[in-house]
């Protein structure tokens, strides 16, 4: 009987198995790209601002309708009655959270990939520029609206226990289900779309983040004032003004928007939609052109 | 050439004023490909449009028989690419950002992760690969860089000065890595302007000079030619007497003679010309053209 | 008369004596002592060693934790005057895009306190061979036109020292040629020339003497050839090309000049204490067995054999 030995290389393996399509390879960015908003697999302190906001954005929605619920028949129901906000209020409640995480979070997704010349990488893998600006949009898109909608979810929950009829409620409010995700897409829409184009220029996600902000404080404050001094009109200037509008509108509550710049300057609400998508489609248009020339 | 890899027909390429490529025409077979000439313009421009990251001003390219410049996404999935310079984020792992670059070149998820370690263990890197990237050094980093350039399985790799930076160590690492590439069923092209490194992997040579190719064949050609280069351990003037008198056309420098023979054996006439004059020998070898010596003979004689 | 060690040269122009830098609990450079005189001397070492350490010592740019450092006979951190008289050409693209080539090396000229800017600027300019783009802006070079406007900027004082950090990276065959023979000119005029380059090939090129840094301390010194052969327990590889291989390879096994005989692919490879005995019996030995000699090569006699030896013994 012989003895048989074998030694096996353990050198290089050649991949002989299918390739995924462009849409798997999108989905990869996308997740990337939500791992670099949420500080997944990276140090522990890039965790805290996203997460931070996000359970600042949840928890109050989950106190009130918790609190509400258990409390429920103990008495106190008249009392409580307006505890739990509407879902336009919490819209205007979360507003400032997004407004805060995008204008952390699109620095993130763009600067460190441009400054570090990460492109290059990109840029040698079967994908279009497209592909990647798209997915990595989208990568935003996707976890704001996670938080946006979470509590709006909530909130809905709530609702429909404590209306005591859970069905009644829902077909009485099916508008709801594509009024939230609208109002979610409409605040993405104002606060993304300059945020992304400032982290297309800045080479730091600090001095990013915070032109970002500060157009948006100045902005507002100038559209303010030159809406009452010299003409109505420049209202328009104010962005964060648009989203509120907007969510005025598709809720139904007219006066929602009466703080803001639009409000007082009284102008159709058309002029707030206009607005938003003009900002969308030429935040894209300006992002591809930077890119392109990049590359 | 029926089983050419690359090939490029009247490629040129413009920025501005400055013409990184004139009318290259070329056609390269599979194996180990030195690409040389003048660092910057030719060489990386190249590169790109043959990976379709440049749109050449006029001219097309084709990889594995598919146009770079209709179907980019097409080449690039057969091909993977070392950048020369800096291409990491900094606040990754190793293994995560080579197993993410894994996935963008077409590799399921669960591969991705598993190739990505093993292809990291081959570079070098096992230890290292779950330290963040910004914590690599510069030789460290030019393995990392070609790990994500073969993660994904490429037919061809683009090699685009894989030694810079490196001490030579490092640099005798990764020619090695490099020349197994090639029993990996790879092709490779490397580009480097330290011709020595391309003569010692390559066997197919594109020289490239301001832009106009200057060569485009098997190294062994270029390096091929009659005369014998004999380095004796004494002066050679008896040695020179003697073959020259034999019919030898010599030249000498030093200790040096380049021997030419119209007829006969001249390995056996050297031999015996230094039984004759009682000289030793330092080294014997056909005179191998260099890279070098192309490029000054081209300045020169402006071929 | 006392032998100098090879670390050493009779007219030395830079005296390095039991220098040591550390940073913290790391010891970057040990108790080096060396010296550099007229001509092309290589630094070498391979990544952490501390060559790039004791470079930035000599340029005054860091100062010694413990010994004396003089360039020129001053020490260059108490006397910084002596920098007109050193020229360095640092690895990393210390050069301002927006100005032109030619402006840059003038403003060079003039903080070096230069009598006349423009004309020692266009004299390193053609020394370069930068005469055609010295009016293009340095962002649009390549690198190896940065490469040496930098050279140029260094030679504008005409400076009796010259350190040069990779000064070839990212040149063409052709202007490494040139910038070689540049170097020799220089160093033929007197200059003391320092160079630290990782390509091997290329220093064996230019510097006739070499010292060898390896963690931090000072590993070899003196030429390649000379510092190859101070290896005396690593015999010299050959390799021997042959119609018969084998008949050729019994013989010289036979010969006590020869330590070991191993056939590769049909190739020769034999060790020996002895180059010069191996090379005078060859040839007669292959005529009396009648083999046709084709290639007869020693394999570890290039600076980067040598180094291979001096970081890793063997």
């Amino acid at each position: 009987m012989s003895s048989e030995g074998a030694i096996f290389d353990l050198d290089y393996r050649r991949y002989e198995g299918a390739r995924t399509g462009r849409t798997k390879i999108r989905w990869a960015i996308v997740r990337d790209g939500v791992r670099k908003v949420l500080g997944l697999r990276r140090k522990a302190r890039r965790k805290i601002l996203p997460w931070g906001l996000i359970v600042l954005a949840v928890i109050p929605a989950i106190a009130f309708v918790g609190f509400r619920v258990l409390t429920e028949g103990l008495g106190a129901d008249e009392l409580l009655e307006d505890l739990i906000p509407g879902h336009a209020d919490y819209f205007g409640f979360t507003f400032q959270l997004t407004f805060l995480f995008v204008a952390l979070s699109a620095p993130e997704l763009l600067i460190p990939d441009r400054v570090s010349n990460v492109l290059t990488v990109y840029a040698s893998r079967p994908l279009t520029l497209a592909d990647y600006l798209i997915a990595r949009v989208g990568s935003l898109l996707l976890v704001v609206m996670a938080f946006t909608l979470l509590p709006q979810l909530v909130i809905y929950l709530g609702g429909a226990v404590l209306s005591g009829d859970i069905i009644g409620h829902v077909t009485g409010n099916l508008d709801l289900l594509w009024k939230i995700p609208a109002g979610a897409l409409a605040v993405f829409a104002t606060q993304a779309g300059v945020a992304f184009i400032i982290s297309a220029y800045a080479r730091r996600r600090g001095v990013a983040a915070g032109v970002y902000i500060a157009f948006s404080i100045i902005s507002g404050g100038v559209a303010f004032g030159l809406s009452e001094a010299v003409n109505r009109w420049f209202a328009v200037i104010d962005l964060q003004a648009h989203a509120v509008v907007l969510i005025g509108e598709i809720f139904n509550e007219p006066g929602f928007r009466d703080d803001t710049s639009m409000g007082q300057a009284d102008l159709s609400p058309w002029v707030s939609l206009v607005a938003v998508v003009t900002i969308a489609v030429l935040a894209a248009g300006l992002l591809y052109r930077r890119y392109r020339k990049l590359m | 050439m029926s089983n050419a890899i690359i090939t490029t027909a009247g490629l040129n390429m413009s920025f501005g004023d400055v013409q990184a490529l004139r009318d290259v025409d070329l056609e390269v077979p599979a194996g180990r490909i030195g690409l040389v000439g003048a660092n910057g313009a030719g060489k990386s421009t190249l590169i790109k449009i043959l990976l379709g990251m440049l749109q050449p001003s006029s001219g097309v390219s084709e990889v594995y028989g598919t146009s770079a410049q209709r179907k980019p996404l097409t080449v690039r999935s057969r091909v993977g690419y070392m950048p020369e310079g800096d291409c990491f984020p900094l606040d990754q792992t190793a293994a995560d950002f080579v197993s993410y670059t894994a996935e963008l070149g077409g590799l399921p998820a669960s591969e991705s992760r598993q190739r990505a370690s093993e292809v990291l263990t081959l570079v070098g890197l096992a230890e290292e690969r779950f330290r963040n990237l910004g914590e690599f050094s510069t030789g460290m980093k030019q393995r990392a860089k070609l790990a994500q350039a073969i993660v994904h399985s490429p037919e061809l790799v683009l090699l685009d000065e894989p030694a810079s930076g490196l001490d030579p160590d490092g640099r005798e690492d990764m020619l090695a890595l490099i020349n197994r590439l090639g029993e990996f069923g790879m092709s490779v092209v490397f580009s480097s302007h330290v011709l020595g490194d391309i003569e010692r992997t390559c066997d197919w040579v594109v020289m490239l000079n301001e832009g106009r190719l200057l060569r485009n064949e098997p190294l062994a050609s270029i390096r091929a030619s009659n005369a014998i280069r004999v380095v004796l351990l004494d002066d050679p003037t008896p040695a020179v007497r003697v073959l020259e008198s034999r019919g030898a056309r010599v030249a000498v420098t030093d200790r040096t003679l380049d021997v030419e023979f119209e007829t006969g054996d001249p390995f056996v006439a050297i031999r015996d010309v230094l039984v004759e004059t009682g000289l030793g020998l330092r080294s014997l070898g056909s005179k191998q053209t260099t890279l070098e010596d192309v490029y000054l003979a081209e300045e020169e004689y402006g071929l | 008369m006392t032998t100098l060690s090879p670390a050493f040269v009779r007219n030395p122009t830079i005296e390095i004596a039991e220098i040591s830098k550390w940073f913290g609990q790391k010891v970057a450079v040990s108790n080096v002592s060396c010296s550099f005189g007229p001509g092309i001397t290589g630094l070498l070492g391979p990544n952490g060693a501390g060559k790039t350490t004791l470079l930035r010592m000599m340029a005054g740019l860091i100062r010694p934790s413990r010994g004396k450092l003089t360039v020129l006979d001053t020490d260059p951190r108490r006397d910084t005057t002596v920098f007109q008289r050193v020229g360095l050409v640092p690895e990393d693209d210390a050069v301002y895009p927006f100005l032109t080539g030619r402006r840059f090396v003038e403003y060079g000229a003039e903080l070096a306190g230069v009598r006349n800017p423009s004309s020692a600027a266009a004299h390193a300019i053609t020394a370069v061979g930068m005469d055609d783009a010295a009016g293009r802006r340095i962002e649009g070079y390549s690198k190896g036109m940065r490469q040496r406007i930098k050279v140029a900027g260094a030679l504008v004082n005409d400076p009796e020292v010259l350190y040069l950090d990779e000064p070839l990276n990212g040149a063409d065959p052709v202007q490494r040629v040139r910038l070689i023979e540049l170097f020799h000119h220089l160093a033929a005029e007197g200059r003391t020339v320092v160079v630290s380059s990782h390509v091997l090939e290329e220093v064996e090129k230019m510097a006739s003497r070499v010292i060898a840094m390896v963690d931090g301390r000072l590993a070899a010194a003196g030429d390649a050839a000379a510092i190859r052969a101070a290896f005396t327990d690593i015999p010299y590889r050959v390799r021997i090309d042959s119609d018969v291989p084998r008949t050729l390879g019994a013989a010289l096994l036979g010969r006590e000049v020869i330590r070991s005989v191993e056939v590769i692919d049909d190739t020769l490879h034999v060790q020996t204490d002895d180059l010069g005995d191996l090379g005078r019996l060859l040839p007669s030995l292959a005529q009396s067995l009648d083999v046709r000699l084709t290639l007869v090569q020693p394999e570890d006699l290039s600076l980067e054999s040598v180094f291979r030896y001096l970081v890793h013994g063997r």
